[in-house]
């Protein structure tokens, strides 16, 4: 059986308004890397720290909301769908390594009467359970995102 | 419109289902860890008393001699182990429990913990033992 599946592609728009000025997105990014390393010069000369900090953190929060505002995504299927299947795999592996490491740590707690083994073992189970719920989850959430109906 | 609704339907069901996930592993981790504990509290009572758990962590809480903290957490063990034999031993180190007071578990026996203790061995309920007894 196939389901189709929609693939938006967005269109990429390189310019931002920043308080009625049009600015180019390179342009700001190298205002923001200039604003970041002044910042980080005067933090580290004067030995404050945390100003060095605050420059690097605000540098990062505006260049995040900068770029929700220019809607900048370049979607590559090819990427995507590399992403999704290293994310399939990833989440594949993950769940068996764990659940084998989890009930080889209760096996063996349990024979040697080791119960922070146990217990870490028991905890991997919770984990890996939790791993496959919440992909169900999001499979759903996904598949109804893009038109499946079962 | 509708299909906006949709969508926010469906990512509210998303969210909420993950964060409901995220709560029932939270407490199946808590109860685990809590039922790992009382396990350490009894193997280490029985390592210093005879008889079988419940009577070991009794004569750990009775024995003045013993460390305090120690007491505290056989206090703590028999109540969530929630054996009613273990009442009447509690019920002797427990002098009265007032609302907001504060203990030091390494220097006196935590009336707090005892009143938790009793409550529960009286039949009270504990939500998480379920998951490890």
């Amino acid at each position: 059986m196939l389901y189709k599946c929609k693939i938006n592609i967005t269109i990429c728009y390189n310019d931002i308004t920043f308080g009625g000025v049009v600015i180019d997105l390179r342009r700001a990014k190298i205002l923001v890397t200039s604003f970041v390393c002044a910042i980080v010069a005067v933090g580290a000369t004067s030995g404050n720290m945390y100003l060095a900090l605050a420059g690097i953190v605000i540098g990062a929060l505006f260049m995040a909301l900068v770029r929700r505002r220019s809607a900048e995504v370049h979607i590559d299927e090819r990427v995507e769908a590399l992403g999704g299947r290293a994310a399939r795999a990833t989440f594949v592996i993950m769940s068996v390594f764990l659940g084998l490491l989890s009930l080889g740590f209760i096996f063996i707690g349990r024979n040697t009467g080791d119960g922070g083994l146990e217990a870490l073992g028991t905890v991997f189970c919770y984990v890996v359970c939790l791993n496959c719920a919440v992909y169900s989850i999001t499979f759903k959430y996904f598949d109804r995102e893009h038109g499946g109906e079962y | 419109m509708t299909r906006q609704k949709a969508r926010l339907k469906n990512l509210g069901f998303c969210v909420a289902g993950i964060g409901f996930l995220m709560l029932l592993f939270m407490f199946f981790v808590t109860a685990s860890w809590i039922g790992y504990e009382v396990k350490e509290v009894c193997e280490e009572a029985m390592l210093k008393y005879e008889g079988d758990r419940v009577e070991a962590l009794t004569k750990l809480l009775e024995d003045d001699a013993a460390d305090f903290r120690a007491r505290n957490s056989a206090a703590w063990a028999l109540g969530q182990l929630g054996d009613r034999s273990a009442l009447a031993a509690v019920k002797k180190s427990y002098k009265g429990y007032e609302k907001g007071t504060r203990c030091d578990r390494s220097a006196e026996l935590c009336q707090y913990e005892l009143y938790k203790a009793v409550k529960l061995l009286e039949g009270g309920m504990n939500i998480s033992a379920f998951v490890w007894r």
